[in-house]
């Protein structure tokens, strides 16, 4: 269901780049993961989108729309934003060498909600033809705050972002428990015998609700956003072993916040040289707002860029980059740097959009 | 009353969109103005942290429905 129309006319975009749509008539989509080398071929795979009511979309190199899969959760999902419609699938990746997707999700279990991660494979990355279980049985809540943004490390290792759980946010304390959490695992979801506690998938601690999460070139380093309450959004460079702080702090160890919610979603750093030289190793945070509200806000519905300073204590420049000026209720939501462009995805629009230079 | 109970309150209320809030208090919603419900309630996340009003009105508690209107 699309719940905003969108064009390319609603977005105010900075000068001297231009923006197109990619593809529409997506449902809710969430988070975009490009396959890392894909093939040339018309029908091989560029990228892949997750949809938040269970289903993932595959985009080929011709930009063909196709369903790879769907019906992924085991709910009815019922569209109350803010609240409990913002759950579902959110975190996708694709592992490098296979091809197969991560992907991670909420789903019902004797009236429960909690949260898992699976592994899909294909044969030609278009369909679905199998799913494994890598993690399951987290506790988690239906509304935000579940598992969130998967990515995979320069040490070949799958991490993944977990919401507290919103129901007692002392559990991002507890070290027996996975909620409010960054974990570092196996692709089989075992422990690494290099992780901070051996006998734990614990990578560091303290977070509320990290939605994004990228990797960094220049420092070979983990970054994620992280929503606070009613203040305190914020961006980190996560370190292993390391406490964020939440639920006494949103700031300790950031790198960034915002006094007033923007509500984070994804972020990305421009490192392959999509845009000029200037923006290189700047970090792309998309500010998703308050979605339902219609038209111009000054809560989120933008993509900000940071300029990180040398010594990544801090930040020395915050620009808008992107602004929804439309009259509906959308705005950007994932984000992702593909091989000639900023990618990003408007949830209520259904709608992929991409930014790229403008020629002289 | 620190909370007034606003049109504009009411209709800005994230209650109706809680995985706390059930089938009981169907009818019911900004309890940090109205104050807590008589229905029983399964704590499953509250949405008073995100909410527009507890941001206007500077409220840093959650579960207005078990505890009662915001002091
Ligand atoms: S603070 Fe909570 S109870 Fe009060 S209006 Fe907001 S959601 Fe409703
Ligand atoms: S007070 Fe909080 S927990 Fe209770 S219904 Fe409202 S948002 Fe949900």
């Amino acid at each position: 269901m699309k719940i905003a129309e969108s064009t390319i006319d609603d977005w105010w975009v900075f000068p001297g780049f231009k923006l197109e749509k990619v593809a529409t008539g997506l449902e809710l989509p969430v988070n975009i993961a490009f396959v890392p080398n894909p093939g040339q071929n018309p029908q091989d795979p560029l990228l892949y989108l997750s949809e938040l009511y269970g289903q993932v979309k595959v985009i080929t190199q011709d930009l063909t729309v196709h369903t790879y899969a769907n019906g992924l959760l085991n709910y009815k999902p019922d569209y109350k934003f803010p609240g409990t419609g913002e759950s579902g699938v959110i975190g996708i990746v694709v592992e490098p060498k296979s091809g197969d997707l991560f992907l991670s999700m909420i789903y019902a279990d004797m009236g429960e909600f909690k949260s898992k991660v699976v592994r899909t494979s294909s044969h030609d990355g278009l369909k679905i033809e199998s799913q494994t279980t890598i993690i399951d049985n987290i506790p988690s809540v239906h509304a935000a705050h579940q598992v969130q943004a998967l990515t995979i490390g320069y040490d070949k290792k799958l991490y993944v972002n977990l919401g507290d759980g919103m129901i007692d946010s002392k559990v991002a304390q507890d070290e027996t428990d996975l909620r409010g959490k960054i974990l570092r695992m196996n692709f089989n979801g075992t422990i690494p015998t290099d992780n901070p506690n051996p006998e734990s998938l614990i990578y560091a601690k303290g977070f509320r609700n990290p939605f994004g999460a990228t990797w960094r070139k220049s420092d070979q380093s983990l970054y994620i956003s992280d929503n606070g309450p009613s203040n305190d959004d914020r961006i980190a460079k996560v370190k292993p072993g390391v406490n964020y702080g939440w639920p006494k702090s949103m700031r300790q160890n950031s790198l960034f916040w915002w006094e007033f919610t923007q509500a984070t979603t994804a972020i990305a750093f421009m490192q392959d040289g999509q845009f000029p030289e200037q923006y290189n190793d700047e970090l792309f945070v998309s500010l998703f707002g308050t979605p339902m509200a219609k038209g111009k806000i000054i809560k989120g519905k933008k993509i900000i860029k940071l300029k990180i300073n040398q010594d990544n204590s801090g930040v020395v420049s915050c620009d808008e980059f992107v602004r929804y000026t439309g009259v509906g209720p959308n705005s950007p939501c994932g984000l992702s740097f593909g091989p000639d462009g900023l990618y990003f995805t408007d949830l209520m629009g259904g709608n992929l959009y991409k930014i790229t230079r403008k020629e002289n | 009353m620190k909370v007034p109970n606003t049109p504009e309150n009411n209709t800005n209320c994230l209650c109706p969109n809680c995985p706390t809030h059930n089938e009981c208090m169907k009818d019911q919603k900004l309890f940090c103005s109205i104050g807590k419900t008589s229905c029983e309630l399964k704590k499953q996340g509250c949405l008073c942290g995100e909410c527009p009003v507890a941001s206007e009105y500077q409220l840093h508690d959650l579960y207005f429905c078990e505890q009662g209107a915001a002091k």
